[in-house]
């Protein structure tokens, strides 16, 4: 594989130093023909081999959360057909409200696989499991990636094949596109990179060539795009910020006006037949700039028209006067419209990428997940390497040119970059324009300096002369070319190492599966496999309409690896639903009892990583379900009262008494102390607090009824009520205060220590 | 006997206290009054009689220290806030009464001491303040024996964001306890710095009008642009966003003098974000003068018939900016390893 990876580069090299001689024409075409397929197999080979470590290491298996939904929704589809897809209503989630599911989800990647899948199955009679597609459906897609990454840069950039295949190969292998895109990441942005690199590309073609046909096919490809990920909102506003600016520097033409209202009118129509996203694109403000574009280029085309016919001194009247009254108009009207709430508001998700205090404040479930926090310096770094200080290098060379197209990727950047530090997610839409900017500004440097045989030859070719002082300057200049061209592909042999590195290390691990780090005395590694086991026993010592509650984050997994139905799961669409699970999880016992019992909870499900030393644990994550919960009922919750007095979150001794008395702590820590050696007291090795079984009180309504191998996920289940009516919690104390030991039936634990 | 003795002193007292009821209110007023921006400043000699006598009113009393070496920045930015908070109340009720035309006498007051202005340290004893801000109140009481020692604690909230969400806050929860009326946010109109916007808008325009040529030449300039979007890039992919929206500290310290990398994937200190800038823009420029120099210097001194400089420049330039750029990388890398100590690569030390 590594090869695979390492000759890509030095492929390109090649064509390039062989571009400028040709003895005879013909030959050199085909050979030239020949070594560019070479190098796009080579590309594509390298792009869908370097994210194939997760299924070596592992197996074939989707990762983390998301992608076992698409997955789910993809087996309903293959199994029910197109149309009962885009009418699935899901009564399996958000018990008991369900979830319109064809209507709020984006259809294009399942549709995309189910497409693949029924091709190989019944057309081409590959007998294919729908699992495998999805699996290797993102290793397969960054391959088209690359070579719409190559047709994008060689458009854009003057036609420069250089600059165009490093670019394709820099996307290849880039991390920050690989940790969305490795096997079995089975989530949107896996198509839809591939789908923003295409429309793009198109969108670049139509503007240059001004053709209806590639207005068309943008429109089309953008159309795949809004059917597959809800960030087609960048495209929608980045082609008109590209229409505007290039309206600012007066490079009006007809060109662009055919492109960008053909482009607008058709991608627009098509957005609207998902489902999803219906009339938001006239309605939403999202989309308001790509019309205000619209009008304004008809504008543009209107005084074009008129200006061939009157007077410049009366065309600048005209001019005047129509520019300001146009901006009072659309001033007034936006704000009429979005007063009678005929145009939505701008959506949350939206104001957290301005307003970053927003989030915060109003939207404690955004500012929850981790893919909104802000990027720091290192992860920039980590997902580019060389790449990333190439970046701005090639963005100033774009200026020194500026043609329309270059105003294109210059926007993208800018813009793009200042998304990228907010949201660590956004990254994803950065690293393309990275790679095509690095490639820019490599290829410059390559351009002056591959031209190695021309001064080996005229060196040669001095040498049987006598000028000896020619000698000696083509001798320096050809020393100054080898050092440079051999000094950045030591550079970028670094890069493919730096990039199979972070891909085999930090993007291949499925979160399903854990490595635990040690090994067999056979050598082989030891796997973390308790999430696949405690899934599993809910899918056979449960019943089937056993109604499981977790927090919204492992939804998805329990949906689509146990198949039970759960309250929340990680759409997040219902805030209050979610809050209802976080408050009963922070209450205590007896309130936490009667939630669940309202919502016909079975079991409760929560992940525990104390044992384990596994961060991402719910104690870790206890502290949104208190502030969600807070949002909602600020008299019940109360955030400071999960803190010790002075202000810290503490698990040990110090913990507050609410800490101590919500269900969460107390299903957690449940029997934990003596679980190794010590009778009374285990420390905790996520938190390192050492917990006594003295403050761990115990659980009256709940009964323990799993625990997986490692302790990390634990599942519980709601004691039956009283049959004498009694209050459960009565009881438990009646109980143990006349002697009687309750049976508990727990399993069989071994915990691995290392 | 003794026992209607006692009856008898209570019922002087009684009256007495009805009488003095309406003067405290008008007391309290105009102490008020007297003090700064509607706020009774308390000191040692007068805090016992402001706060002892019987009440129709709330009293709020709120402790603090705003000097700078205390280094209390709540107390600092709380100050002008509370006194937001009592200018408010008395722009709707100059008496400080609530509902003056019902007839009813429950008012509201606010006090002060600031323990940097002195001269108050017996009102710090007595509430035995160990720690500031404090914010106490005195309900309105009948009952001669509660006197100066029943209070309440108020919390401040700690967890809004300061200045008019927290004044909201406050009055808020002012009015739903103490069941007052109109009690409103008011901001007195800056009229101050309105007028210096609109005179610097209008000569800003005055002047981009005058100086339009210029000013079209500066917008003009590709170069100008160049720089200051690559600038923006740089730094935006320093994780500049990052230290706004965590307010990251500057540098930390450890036991041997500063530390200016914190180590974690996801954590950096501000100065990282420009001690890399700085790295990232000298990479850069090495480059684009490697991909524009170069080329630039052997084509002008060939084209004055210096072949020989040609290649000696061009040589030069290139192993320069070829050795900036190997430092420059390496370093990054090196820093890179200081905060993701598995990191495998290097190239120097």
């Amino acid at each position: 594989m590594a090869v695979a990876i390492k000759s890509s580069p030095s492929k390109m090299m090649e064509s390039a130093s062989k571009a400028p001689k040709a003895s005879s024409k013909q030959f050199f075409l085909t050979v030239l023909l020949f070594l560019k397929l070479l190098i796009f197999v080579c590309l594509i080979g390298a792009a869908t081999t370097s994210r194939l470590f997760s299924v070596i290491r592992y197996e074939s298996i989707i990762h983390e959360f998301d992608p076992w939904f698409n997955y789910r929704a993809t087996r309903y589809l293959v199994a029910n057909g197109f149309h009962k897809f885009l009418n699935w209503f899901d009564d399996r989630t958000w018990y008991p409200l369900g979830r319109v599911t064809g209507g709020t989800l984006y259809p294009g990647l399942m549709t995309s696989s189910g497409f693949i899948w029924y091709i190989m199955n019944y057309i081409l009679k590959i007998q294919v499991d729908i699992r495998n597609v999805c699996v290797l459906f993102a290793p397969a897609f960054s391959g088209i990636t690359a070579i719409f990454t190559y047709l994008f840069t060689k458009n854009c950039y003057n036609d420069d094949a250089l600059a165009g295949f490093l670019s394709a190969a820099f996307i290849a292998i880039a991390p920050g596109y690989i940790s969305r895109s490795v096997a079995g990441s089975y989530d949107n942005e896996a198509i839809a990179i591939t789908l923003l690199m295409s429309t793009f590309y198109l969108w670049i073609k139509a503007m240059r060539t001004g053709s209806i046909a590639w207005a068309c096919s943008a429109a089309i490809s953008y159309f795949y795009m809004v059917s597959a990920w809800g960030g087609y909102v960048f495209i929608t506003n980045l082609v008109p910020l590209h229409v505007f600016i290039l309206l600012l520097m007066g490079r009006y033409s007809s060109k662009l006006y055919s492109a960008y209202s053909v482009w607008y009118t058709i991608g627009t129509l098509a957005s609207m037949q998902i489902p999803f996203v219906g009339f938001l694109p006239i309605r939403s403000n999202d989309h308001m700039a790509s019309l205000g574009v619209f009008g304004l280029l008809q504008f543009f085309m209107f005084g074009d028209y008129i200006k061939s016919k009157i007077s410049s001194a009366n065309f600048k009247i005209f001019l005047k006067t129509s520019v300001i009254s146009l901006i009072a108009i659309g001033v007034f009207g936006l704000f009429t419209l979005t007063y009678f709430g005929l145009i939505a508001p701008w959506t949350g998700r939206f104001y957290s990428l301005w307003d970053t205090d927003y989030a915060k404040v109003h939207i404690p479930i955004i500012a929850s997940v981790s893919e909104h926090q802000p990027t720091a310096w290192p992860s920039f770094f980590f997902d580019t390497q060389i790449l990333i200080w190439l970046f701005p290098c090639g963005v100033f060379l774009l200026f020194l040119e500026l043609q329309d197209e270059h105003v294109f990727i210059i926007a993208y950047s800018v813009l793009c970059s200042y998304f990228a530090g907010v949201m660590v997610r956004l990254m994803l839409t950065l690293t393309p324009i990275i790679c095509v900017c690095a490639a820019i500004a490599l290829s410059n440097v390559f351009k002056y300096n591959l031209k190695i045989w021309k001064s080996v030859k005229t060196v040669i070719k001095n040498k049987t002369g006598s000028k000896n002082n020619n000698a000696f300057t083509e001798i320096c200049s050809l020393i100054g070319k080898l050092v440079t061209v051999l000094t950045f592909l030591g550079y970028l042999i670094l890069f493919v190492q730096h990039c199979t590195w972070v891909t085999s290390n930090a993007y291949s691990s499925p979160s399903v599966v854990i490595l635990s780090g040690n090994y067999n005395e056979d050598g082989s590694p030891i796997y973390i496999d308790d999430f696949r086991e405690a899934y599993s026993w809910l899918r056979y010592n449960t019943a089937d309409d056993a109604k499981v509650a977790s927090w919204w984050d492992y939804g998805y997994q329990i949906g689509g690896m146990a198949d039970r139905t759960t309250l929340v799961d990680n759409n997040t669409w219902n805030n209050t639903h979610i809050a209802i699970v976080g408050k009963a999880m922070a209450s205590e016992e007896s309130i936490s009892y009667e939630i669940f019992k309202d919502h016909d909870v079975d079991y409760v499900l929560i992940v525990f990583g104390g044992l384990l030393g596994y961060s991402g644990d719910d104690i870790n994550k206890f502290l949104w379900m208190v502030r969600i919960s807070e949002g909602i009922w600020p008299d019940e919750i109360n955030e400071p009262s999960f803190f010790t007095s002075d202000g810290q979150y503490r698990v040990d001794s110090a913990a507050s008494e609410t800490m101590k008395n919500s269900l969460m702590y107390k299903m957690s820590y449940h029997d934990f102390p003596g679980l190794l050696g010590n009778p009374t007291q285990t420390t905790d090795r996520v938190r390192g607090a050492t917990i006594d079984a003295s403050h761990v009180p115990d659980l009256k309504y709940f009964e323990e009824v799993f625990t997986s191998e490692n302790w990390l996920v634990r599942i519980y289940k709601l004691k039956d009520e009283d049959s004498q009516g009694r209050d459960l919690g009565d009881v438990y104390n009646l109980e143990h205060k006349s002697g009687k030991k309750s049976v508990m039936k727990k399993p069989k634990l071994e915990p691995r220590v290392d | 006997m003794k026992l209607s003795a006692h009856y008898l002193a209570l019922w002087v007292l009684t009256l007495f206290t009805c009488l003095s009821k309406c003067a405290s209110n008008k007391k309290l007023l105009k102490d008020t009054k007297n003090g700064n921006k509607n706020v009774i400043k308390l000191t040692d000699s007068n805090f016992r009689n402001i706060l002892n006598p019987i009440r129709d009113s709330y009293v709020v009393v709120y402790l603090t220290a705003t000097q700078e070496d205390i280094g209390c920045t709540l107390c600092q930015s709380l100050d002008p806030e509370y006194s937001t908070l009592a200018e408010s109340w008395f722009k709707t009720h100059p008496d400080g009464l609530n509902d003056p035309e019902n007839d009813e006498k429950k008012g509201l007051f606010f006090a002060k001491a600031d323990y940097s202005e002195g001269g108050n340290s017996q009102v710090f004893q007595h509430f035995k303040a160990s720690q500031v801000p404090l914010l106490y109140v005195f309900a309105p009481t009948d009952d001669p024996d509660s006197g100066i020692n029943t209070f309440q604690q108020l919390n401040i909230p700690t967890n809004v964001a300061a200045g008019d969400q927290r004044i909201e806050m406050l009055i808020n929860s002012f009015v739903h306890y103490f069941e007052l009326k109109d009690y409103k946010l008011y901001k007195p109109v800056d009229y101050v710095s309105k007028g210096i916007t609109v005179v610097s808008t209008l000569l800003a325009m005055f002047f981009l009008h005058k100086f339009s040529s210029a000013v079209l030449i500066f917008f003009k300039s590709k170069i100008l642009w160049a720089i200051v979007s690559t600038a923006f890039i740089i730094v935006m992919c320093n994780g500049y966003m990052f230290n706004k929206i965590r307010q990251t500290p500057y540098a930390g310290s450890s036991n041997n003098g500063v530390e200016y990398f914190q180590s974690g994937m996801q954590s950096q200190y501000a100065i990282e974000t420009q001690i890399v800038s700085f790295l990232y823009a000298g990479l850069g420029l090495a480059v684009l003068l490697l991909a524009k120099l170069v080329p630039f210097l052997s084509e002008y001194y060939t084209k004055k018939q210096k072949q020989y400089n040609a290649a000696t420049s061009s040589l030069l330039a290139t192993v320069v900016l070829l050795a900036i750029v190997f430092f420059f990388s390496s370093a990054l890398m090196y820093i890179f390893r200081l905060k993701y100590s598995p990191y495998p690569f290097k190239f120097l030390k």
